[in-house]
C-alpha cells in the first residue's frame, strides 16, 4: 500500500487497536470488475433523489477522457463533481471539464493518489463508494503485468456505508487542500449541508443493489471463452461473481448497522444455525446454504411479507426453485436475490421463513415436512438470536447471557407446534444447554471479499424438504 | 460368500471387514459405506463420487487419482496415498489425514474444518475457497498450492512450508504461523489479523493489501 494514499490513510485509521473503529478488509478486483461497479453506482446517481457530491480519482486524464461524456449527465444530477487524476492532454479542455459544478483536480505524478481509483458519492439519501489501489509492478510477480487491460488488477474495497464514505471524503479533501484550499473549504460545506439535510428514507437499496448485480452480469458476456483476448477467463469471471454475490452482502450489512440493539444479528444467527446443523448432521452444502442464507435473511423483513392471497391458493412447495412462483415477489428482500439466478435456493429459504409449522403463516401457508428444512431451522435461530438481544438490551445488563438465553427459549417453547417445528424445537434445547454448560461458538463475519464460496455448484440447486 | 461390493445391493451392513481389499478402479459412487474397514486397500482410479466414508478407516489405502467429489470422508486416512485424487467439494471434517499424501489434489471448495493434516503432502494441491478452520497442519508441505480464498482461520501452520503458495484473499484471522516458511507467497489482500507471525520466513512474499507490508519495510 502507497504510504499517504487515501486508501493507506484509511486503513491506518481503522487498524485494530485503534478507538472503536471496525477494522477493514480488503479484497481483489479486476479493472473489468471496478468499471461494472463504478458505472452501475454512477448510474444510480441518474435515479438519485437528492443530489450528491462526487470526488473520484482516475489515475491518469485519459482514463477521465473515456468517461467524461457520462460525466455530463452525472454532473447534471450532482452538487458537485471532483475529478482528480494527472493530466493528459485535452484534460481540462473537454465540455463536461468546464462546466460550472465540475472541478479538475491535476495530480502531481509522483502523488500516491495519481495510482488510485476513488469514486465516492454522497448524497443524502444515497452512499456509495469504490476505494482501490493498482498493484505495483512487483506485486505482479512472475506473471507480470497483465498484456490486456481490463485483466489489470486492483486492491481495496467497496461499499453503501455513508459513514464510511464521508470519513473518506474528509481524508481525500485533506489531501486536496494542498492542491487548491478553496475547493476544500467548499466541499466541506457541501459534507456538512449534505448530513444535515433532514430525510424521510433513503434511495431504496434493493435498486440499486439490483442494478449492480445487472452490470456485472452483464461483463460475463465479454469474457467468454471464445474471446481469447483474456488469459484468464475464469478468474475474471469468478471476480465479476463474487462481487455480485458482494453487493447483497453489503446490503445485508447494512441493515445490521441500522440495528443499534442488534448489530451481530448476521453473524451470530449464521454461526448458531450452523452448530444446530452440525447437531443434525446436515451435508456441508445445505450447511454452507444455510449460513449464507442467515447472513442475508434481514434482507427480507418478516413483518413487512404481507399476503394478499389466501393460503389455500398454493400449499404445495414446487419441485423446482428455479420456477419463479407468483408468491415470491411478496417478499420484496428476497426477490431481488433472485437477480442472480445462483442465489435462487437463498431465496427460496428467505421467502418462507415466516411460515408456521400448523400451516397458519406466509406467504405460502405451508405446514409441517412442506416448509422447506432451511427456513424452518433459520426462522426459529433468527427468532431465538432476536429474543437473547432484546432480553439482553431489555435487562440493560442485569440479566446473565445464561438466563437470557434461557428466556429466549422458554418462549421457543412456547410455540412449539403451532410457530416452530417441535423436532427442531429440542435440537436448539441441546445446543443452548451445550452454551449454558461452557461450549463456546465463535463468531465472525466471514471476509465479504470471498463470500463467492458460500455459493452451492449447481448439481445440488434443490432445496431439502426432509 | 462372495461379495459384489458394485452390485447396487451392497451397502455398509455386508461390508464391515475389508482390509487389503482390491478395488482398482472400481465404481462405488453414492454407495453407504460408513465405517467400512479398508486399510492399506487398493482402490487406484475408483468412482467415489457422493460415497459415503464417515467412520471409515482407509489406513494407508491407496487411492491415487480417485474420483472423490462431494464424498464424505470423515474418515481415517492417515498415510493414505490421495496423490492427484479430485476431491472437489468433499466433506472432510475432522478427517485424520496425518502424513497422507495429497500432493496435486484437487480439494477445491473442500470441507476440513478441524481436520488433522500435520506432516501431509500438499505440494501443488487446489485449496481454492476450501474450508480450514481449526485445520492442525503443522509441518505440512503446502509449497506451490493454490489456496485462493480459503479459510485458514485459527488454524494451526506451525512450523508448515507454504513457500510460493497462493493466498490471495485468504482468511488467516487467528492462524498460528509460527516458523512457517511463506517464502515467496501471494498474500494479496489475505486477512491476518491476530495471526502469528513469529519466526516465519517472509522473503518475497506479497504483503500488499494485508497492513503488514508497511510494517514488514519498516523492520516493525
Amino acid at each position: 500500500m502507497l504510504e499517504g494514499s487515501i486508501l493507506y490513510q484509511l486503513k491506518a485509521a481503522h487498524q485494530s487497536g485503534q478507538g472503536s473503529q471496525r477494522s477493514l478488509n480488503f479484497g481483489v478486483y479486476y479493472k473489468n470488475t471496478l468499471v461494472a461497479l463504478c458505472h452501475a453506482l454512477e448510474d444510480c446517481i441518474l435515479t438519485c433523489s437528492s443530489e450528491p457530491l462526487v470526488i473520484t480519482a482516475f489515475q491518469r486524464g485519459k482514463w477521465y477522457l473515456e468517461e467524461a461524456d457520462r460525466y455530463a449527465e452525472l454532473a447534471e444530477r450532482s452538487r458537485q463533481v471532483v475529478i482528480m487524476a494527472a493530466p493528459d492532454s485535452g484534460f481540462g479542455e473537454h465540455p463536461t471539464s468546464q462546466r460550472q459544478n465540475v472541478e479538475l483536480v491535476s495530480l502531481n505524478v509522483d502523488d500516491p493518489v495519481a495510482q488510485e481509483w476513488h469514486l465516492m458519492i454522497l448524497a443524502p439519501t444515497y452512499s456509495a463508494m469504490v476505494l482501490c489501489q493498482e498493484l505495483s509492478d512487483a506485486d505482479y510477480g512472475k506473471q507480470g503485468f497483465p498484456t490486456v487491460d481490463l485483466e489489470r488488477k486492483f486492491y481495496g474495497f467497496w461499499t453503501f456505508e455513508a459513514n464510511l464514505v464521508q470519513e473518506t471524503m474528509e481524508l481525500a479533501i485533506a489531501h486536496l487542500r494542498s492542491y487548491n484550499p478553496t475547493l476544500a473549504d467548499t466541499l466541506t460545506d457541501h459534507i456538512q449541508a449534505i448530513i444535515s439535510t433532514p430525510i424521510e428514507q433513503r434511495d431504496p437499496l434493493e435498486a440499486i443493489v439490483s442494478r449492480v448485480v445487472d452490470y456485472l452480469q452483464e461483463s460475463h458476456m465479454i469474457i467468454t471463452p471464445s474471446h481469447h483476448t483474456f488469459e484468464q477467463p475464469q478468474i475474471l469471471d469468478s471476480n465479476l461473481l463474487s462481487n455480485e454475490v458482494q453487493a447483497f452482502l453489503r446490503m445485508a450489512q447494512l441493515t445490521d448497522q441500522a440495528d443499534v440493539l442488534n448489530p451481530n444479528a448476521a453473524a451470530e444467527v449464521a454461526t448458531l444455525v450452523e452448530a444446530m446443523g452440525q447437531f443434525l448432521d446436515l451435508p456441508v452444502w445445505q450447511l454452507n446454504r444455510l449460513k449464507l442464507a442467515s447472513l442475508l435473511h434481514r434482507l427480507a423483513p418478516l413483518q413487512s411479507s404481507t399476503s394478499m392471497l389466501t393460503s389455500s391458493s398454493f400449499g404445495r412447495y414446487p419441485e423446482e426453485p428455479s420456477i419463479d412462483a407468483p408468491y415470491c415477489s411478496l417478499v420484496p428482500g428476497a426477490q431481488v436475490l433472485r437477480t442472480m439466478p445462483q442465489l435462487r435456493a437463498i431465496a427460496t429459504i428467505i421467502t418462507h421463513l415466516s411460515e408456521q409449522w400448523d400451516g397458519s403463516g406466509q406467504p405460502g401457508g405451508l405446514a409441517g415436512d412442506e416448509i422447506p428444512l432451511e427456513s424452518r431451522m433459520l426462522g426459529l435461530v433468527a427468532a431465538f438470536q432476536q429474543q437473547v438481544a432484546d432480553q439482553s438490551a431489555k435487562s440493560e445488563g442485569t440479566l446473565s447471557m445464561a438466563e437470557c438465553l434461557a428466556i429466549a427459549l422458554a418462549q421457543c417453547h412456547k410455540e412449539q407446534s403451532q410457530r416452530w417445528d417441535p423436532k427442531l424445537v429440542e435440537t436448539l434445547t441441546l445446543l443452548v444447554s451445550g452454551l449454558q454448560q461452557g461450549l463456546s461458538l465463535s463468531v465472525s463475519l466471514p471476509k465479504i471479499s470471498a463470500g463467492l464460496w458460500l455459493l452451492d455448484s449447481h448439481d445440488e440447486a434443490l432445496i431439502s424438504r426432509s | 460368500m462372495t461379495l459384489d461390493l458394485q452390485s447396487s445391493e451392497t451397502q455398509s451392513s455386508d461390508v464391515k471387514y475389508l482390509p487389503g481389499a482390491d478395488l482398482e478402479e472400481a465404481d462405488l459412487s453414492g454407495k453407504a459405506l460408513q465405517g467400512v474397514n479398508l486399510t492399506g486397500a487398493q482402490l487406484m482410479g475408483a468412482d467415489l463420487k457422493h460415497t459415503k466414508l464417515t467412520g471409515a478407516s482407509l489406513e494407508g489405502a491407496n487411492l491415487l487419482g480417485c474420483q472423490l467429489i462431494k464424498a464424505d470422508l470423515r474418515a481415517t486416512l492417515m498415510g493414505a496415498n490421495l496423490m492427484q485424487a479430485d476431491l472437489t467439494e468433499a466433506d472432510l471434517r475432522g478427517a485424520n489425514l496425518r502424513g497422507a499424501n495429497l500432493m496435486r489434489s484437487r480439494l477445491t471448495r473442500a470441507t476440513l474444518a478441524g481436520s488433522f493434516l500435520s506432516g501431509a503432502n500438499l505440494m501443488g494441491c487446489n485449496l481454492q475457497g476450501a474450508d480450514l478452520r481449526g485445520a492442525d497442519l503443522r509441518g505440512a508441505n503446502l509449497s506451490s498450492a493454490n489456496l485462493h480464498g480459503a479459510n485458514l482461520m485459527e488454524a494451526d501452520l506451525q512450523g508448515a512450508i507454504v513457500s510460493e503458495a497462493n493466498l490471495e484473499e485468504a482468511n488467516l484471522t487467528g492462524a498460528n504461523l509460527a516458523g512457517a516458511n511463506l517464502a515467496g507467497a501471494n498474500l494479496l489482500c489475505a486477512d491476518v489479523e491476530n495471526a502469528n507471525l513469529s519466526g516465519a520466513n517472509l522473503a518475497g512474499a506479497c504483503l500488499t493489501g494485508t497492513g503488514l507490508e508497511n510494517k514488514m519495510s519498516k523492520g516493525e
